[in-house]
């Protein structure tokens, strides 16, 4: 019983906060996170050959894409400095850092930022405002807006300029639009992406990618001068129906797997691959 | 300050409200530049102490809606009252004496706003040149909202700066008649391959590029040189494919070309992003990450049906190889005034015409 004006206290204390000021951030994500190269690793470290698309819902137009892909477009000089866009980069080189943007005075979180190691800071912003209109600039980072659900922050974000989804040219293009889940759980982020494309996807592309916080690093400075020596003048690609190397993606899995589409992501397909083997 | 704050809400207010059909929407884009969109073409309009310069009309159609937004803007810009910041010895001295400066710039009512000076065309079509006439030939007592406009003794025509080839085209007869009817004809033409403004508006330098044969063969795009903004015209575009009309000497190469030009002049801010921005004919406001993408994708539809040509195939047969297939879900279309074989078909006949 001693304790019970302790308890009473506490408990008049937890009302008046719930009360009180709402509460605006449920989880900081504040700090440098390092990238796990678990499930993502294929795609950080030499990266995916030509032609594989295995687990990326293309369809036909996307599978064009791709296919007329030709790496040598990263010597153009509008290229050559290029960042990853939003929907990429969490799977690209190096850690990620998230500071928190707060009003000074009233002390709500007005924005969430995100930067890269060699991308653009990317504003999440928090303070409830819309969507600009189709008309206004996209960028490689999109515009976004979050919210919380429960402890997990939910990320919408449009005008976002077409780029590559994989390395090898899978891509997606400017009417995608994605939503992220980022959750916490203790020293681990979890990332999970749905990006909607209606040109070059059947279906959303569905991924997760984890971080771990890191508080012995931080962001390198990572410069970028254009070259425009020795370069062609003309955009490269390869014509439908000739690049060779497409093929090099099966030498472990059958051709058709590597080709993507919907159908492909879903766990019966490996029981379809089997029967067709037979 | 705050009327640089006033003018930010309002701009910010205009900017993201969700577009609704049959309005002028505006978007400030940089520096001097608003873009405003729905009148057919995108307009580009500069707006500052000198008036207003035009890139481009509208249809005609939409010119009174424009008109309207047009004083709105130069009336927010340029002629609202503000308060005074100008107190003892950061005042200059009055001429006058008597007048008090600050006084005055408390009661004084707001100035009238500043004429439309200047339309320049950056083509013949009807959605960039329709406005030609109404919005440069604006009678003098003309009321909107309330304020004359132009102010009384300002002559109430604005010039119309086009390429000469489309003069030429508008005033070339037909059955007897000129094509287009006089009062949407340019008022001064050039006929280089660049031209600049005799001198500064609203602070900055003003500079056309004749593009000879892109989506026309009078095609013009206009730096605005401080603003660092380009209106591309109708040689960009991120609605649809580049409408080549070839029997107004529009050519596949000249459209790359005129891409390829817009990304000589443009420069990113940092990482192919920002940095100068490009207003196209129709669509969204760009920088070169966009239009590289656009060029990229002109450059490669150009380089497959050269191909197919090169093989021998025919206009159908190019059409039935969907040279343009990853695309189509961002510029095709199947009906319209441009569709996608319209499209094909044009860069066919524009590359059979060189072989």
């Amino acid at each position: 019983m001693r304790f019970l004006p302790l308890l009473l206290v506490l408990l008049a204390g937890r009302t008046v906060f719930a009360q009180g000021a709402p509460v605006l951030e449920l989880t900081d994500f504040s700090g440098v996170w390092a990238e796990r190269v678990h499930e993502d690793s294929y795609e950080r470290s030499g990266g995916p050959p030509l032609g594989d698309y295995q687990g990326i819902p293309l369809n036909d137009a996307g599978r064009r894409k791709a296919d007329s892909h030709d790496h040598s477009e990263w010597s153009l000089p509008e290229f050559q400095c290029r960042p990853h866009s939003a929907p990429y980069q969490w799977r690209a080189l190096g850690s990620v850092r998230f500071w928190n943007e707060v009003d000074p005075i009233g002390r709500d979180l007005r924005a969430i930022h995100v930067e890269y190691l060699r991308s653009l800071d990317r504003v999440i912003y928090m303070d409830g405002r819309p969507h600009p209109p189709e008309y206004a600039p996209y960028s490689w980072s999109g515009f976004s807006t979050g919210k919380w659900q429960g402890n997990t922050l939910v990320v919408d974000t449009d005008h976002i300029k077409g780029s590559y989804l994989r390395r090898n040219g899978a891509s997606f293009s400017d009417k995608a639009t994605m939503r992220e889940y980022i959750d916490r759980h203790g020293e681990y982020l979890v990332i999970t992406m749905i990006l909607t494309d209606p040109v070059w996807l059947e279906e959303p592309f569905i991924q997760t990618t984890n971080y771990a916080l890191d508080t012995h690093t931080a962001l390198t400075y990572y410069p970028c001068t254009v070259s425009e020596e020795n370069i062609s003048t003309a955009v490269p690609h390869f014509l439908p129906g000739t690049t060779e190397q497409l093929k090099d993606a099966a030498g472990w899995i059958p051709v058709e797997a590597t080709r993507g589409g919907a159908e492909s992501t879903y766990p019966d397909y490996r029981q379809k691959l089997k029967q067709a083997a037979k | 300050m705050m009327k640089r704050l006033g003018l930010i809400f309002l701009m910010a207010a205009a900017a993201f409200a969700q577009p609704k059909s049959n309005d002028i929407h505006v978007l400030p884009v940089q520096g001097n530049i608003y873009m405003l969109v729905g009148a057919g073409g995108n307009i580009a309009a500069s707006i500052g102490q000198d008036g207003v310069l035009l890139v481009d009309a509208g249809t005609s159609q939409m010119s009174p809606k424009v008109l309207a937004t047009v004083l709105q803007l130069v009336t927010a810009v340029a002629a609202s009252p503000a308060p005074n910041r100008c107190v003892g010895l950061h005042c200059p001295e009055s001429p006058y004496r008597w007048s008090s400066p600050s006084l005055n710039a408390i009661i004084a009512s707001p100035a009238p706003p500043k004429p439309i000076r200047y339309i320049i065309n950056t083509s013949i079509d009807p959605d960039h040149t329709g406005g030609n006439e109404a919005l440069s030939a604006l009678p003098a007592d003309s009321k909107i909202l309330g304020v004359t406009f132009p102010p009384v003794g300002v002559a109430p025509t604005a010039t119309v700066i086009a390429h000469e080839n489309v003069l030429g085209r508008m005033s070339a007869e037909i059955n007897g008649k000129p094509a287009v009817a006089s009062g949407l004809w340019p008022t001064d033409t050039y006929r280089g391959r660049s031209y600049k403004l005799s001198e500064f508006f609203n602070g900055e330098g003003v500079l056309l590029y004749h593009e000879p044969a892109a989506h026309t063969d009078g095609d013009s795009m206009v730096y605005f040189r401080y603003s660092d903004v380009i209106a591309a015209g109708d040689i960009l575009s991120t609605t649809s494919y580049p409408v080549i009309d070839l029997a107004k000497g529009g050519t596949i190469q000249g459209a790359l070309d005129g891409l390829n030009h817009i990304l000589d002049i443009a420069i990113p801010e940092f990482r192919s992003q920002g940095g100068t921005l490009v207003i196209p004919g129709h669509g969204r406001v760009c920088d070169t990450g966009d239009v590289a993408n656009y060029r990229n994708m002109v450059s490669i539809i150009k380089d497959r049906v050269a191909d197919s040509i090169k093989k021998g195939m025919t206009l159908q047969q190019v059409i039935a190889s969907k040279p343009t297939l990853e695309y189509d879900g961002l510029y095709g279309a199947t009906s319209g005034p441009w569709t996608t074989d319209m499209f094909v078909e044009a860069v066919y006949k524009s590359l059979s015409a060189k072989h």
